[in-house]
């Protein structure tokens, strides 16, 4: 068949496809639907198969190149996703999210022992040697640090008195979001930067309780923390997980390709930063609006951040167990 | 071959072709979008501090929105295109060229951290003269690829002419060349069409300006116009 008429028989069905194409591209819809939606694979199947046809035959380039913008445009119609988001949702936070966290419990723990054992070991040294602050903290950061939790400053936790609930709340959004997607990006360098985020931030942190502790006000920086630390800190601690994750994906990726295990490795994680996302919002909201309550008696303070603790431990054990994921595992 | 062109294996049963965008041309499109990042945060923070606390507390919410999210919301929900890389003609897709969604997005902005190291994004030049696709590591680990929304068409119409069976045996081979010759008459130069066609003069048989006429007429009859 010469290319004229291959053509002409089947120009009317190109050009079907095509308006249906544009109609079910755009989400104004002003015109009548060019076919019915279940005509479509079936004319999309004949408009490849003529492409096939174009290129054994060797017909012109500028046929082949207008059948194959219409097989691209047709074939990212086909096969892309449409999501319900409500549903989506609640099936992520309460299935999705804490059995992904379950199924890389090992790469977990290990992201909370680089985070919370330097912790620690720091809050211990600190405390029995306080000039050891000055060697992960300059004298402007420490003499702040003193200054939000000692007994002279009006409001906990807060550099200027003056600043304000919201000013804070959109601080912490911003700084500490910020340095989880930074932990976990750094997972990319083969872990070792995760690694090192976990534990700069676990001995940072421990150096500045370890200091206030030394200082005599351990009951506000205690009572100041406790609400929102569940929170934040096992965060910090999944997206460390999750860097990890990508890390170890390349290090060793089992029987398949590398690539191919960066990519699945990427995809689990990617469940794991959003969870980590909606937490360090959570955190970011109690850190704003509770913990920086002046109390008579703290003991309110410390029961709802134990039960906090206590909830989340209880929420990432056992949540979604036994039920099936979005994705059916 | 040294091209830019991938190419899809389709459940069809047919090869499609796409074009991928090289660095330079991410690069400018990266460009124009940070502009546009920088010129909304700018504008925010122009009114913003008259509020306050509050206005403050709004603008670092506002900044952490527009620095994280703007690639995400234009790259999953505006057909892979951020405004950077619609002026370039450019948009993101999964490999298997089927339209980003958010995971992908994600995961893919959430990496230009790593790209962007030491400066200036080296690691990312790095990793997209790596590797066949152009991807740089956020790409690498999302399974996407950046190409041109409407690859270079080097063909135009084939000028009318009467159509008269070639003289010679042609093969499919020579079929084809002749074919994509009468395309691009319109797109290059006279003289070198002419320049072209010479060539033939010996094998056609004929004078040196009847050759263009002679391969137009071989090219209308070979594509079936007769």
């Amino acid at each position: 068949m010469s290319q004229e008429t291959f053509i002409q028989t089947h120009n009317d069905l190109w050009n079907l496809l095509n308006e249906q194409i544009r109609f079910l591209a755009t989400k104004k819809r002003n015109t009548p639907e060019p076919m019915r939606l279940d005509e479509f694979p079936y004319l999309f199947r004949q408009a490849c198969h003529h492409l096939a046809l174009a290129k054994d035959r060797h017909y012109s380039s500028q046929l082949i190149h207008r059948l194959n913008e219409l097989a691209l445009q047709g074939h990212a119609i086909l096969y892309r996703k449409r999501i319900l988001w409500p549903q989506r949702f609640l099936v992520f936070v309460f299935i999705d999210f804490p059995s992904k966290l379950r199924e890389n419990s090992g790469m977990f723990f290990l992201a909370a022992a680089l985070l919370f054992v330097p912790m620690g070991i720091m809050l211990y040294a600190v405390n029995a040697s306080p000039d050891l602050v000055y060697s992960v903290l300059d004298e402007s950061q420490v003499r702040d640090f003193d200054a939000m939790y000692s007994k002279e400053s009006k409001s906990l936790g807060r550099i200027r008195d003056s600043a304000s609930d919201f000013q804070m709340f959109g601080h912490y959004i911003y700084n500490n979001i910020s340095i989880a997607f930074r932990v976990f990006a750094a997972g990319m360098l083969l872990g070792v930067g995760s690694m090192f985020f976990l534990v700069l931030n676990g001995v940072v942190m421990g150096a500045v309780v370890g200091f206030v502790i030394y200082s005599g006000n351990q009951e506000r920086i205690l009572s100041f923390v406790v609400g929102h630390s569940a929170f934040e800190l096992l965060a910090i601690a999944i997206s460390g997980c999750a860097g990890l994750m990508l890390g170890w994906s390349i290090i060793n990726p089992g029987s398949v390709s590398r690539i191919d295990a960066l990519k699945s490795a990427a995809n689990n994680a990617m469940t794991l930063v959003y969870g980590v996302f909606v937490m360090l919002l959570i955190a970011a909201f109690i850190e704003a609006f509770w913990s920086s309550i002046s109390m008579q008696d703290n003991t309110i303070k410390y029961i709802v951040g134990g039960s906090l603790w206590l909830i989340l431990a209880l929420y990432f054990s056992f949540s979604g167990r036994g039920y099936r994921g979005y994705h059916g595992h | 071959m040294l091209d830019n062109i991938k190419t899809i294996q389709t459940p069809e049963g047919v090869t499609l072709h796409l074009s991928l965008a090289g660095p330079v041309t991410r690069f400018i499109a990266w460009s124009i979008d940070f502009g546009i990042k920088i010129g909304i945060l700018f504008s925010f923070a122009m009114f913003l501090p008259l509020f306050g606390g509050f206005g403050q507390g709004v603008l670092a919410i506002i900044f952490f929105i527009v620095w994280e999210f703007y690639g995400i919301y234009y790259e999953a929900r505006r057909g892979g295109m951020t405004p950077g890389k619609k002026a370039m003609g450019i948009k993101v897709v999964y490999d298997n060229g089927t339209p980003v969604d958010l995971s992908g997005a994600f995961a893919r902005n959430l990496l230009r951290a790593v790209d962007m190291l030491p400066f200036c994004y080296s690691f990312g030049l790095i990793a997209m003269l790596s590797n066949k696709s152009y991807k740089r590591l956020g790409d690498l680990a999302a399974g996407t690829i950046v190409v041109y929304c409407q690859s270079a068409n080097v063909a135009g119409q084939i000028p009318v002419m009467a159509a008269h069976a070639p003289a010679l045996l042609l093969t499919p081979d020579e079929q084809c060349a002749v074919v994509d010759f009468a395309e691009r008459t319109s797109l290059l130069s006279q003289e070198r069409v002419f320049e072209i066609a010479a060539v033939l003069a010996p094998v056609l048989k004929v004078e040196e300006q009847q050759c263009v006429p002679q391969l137009l007429g071989y090219a209308n009859w070979i594509v079936g116009k007769r």
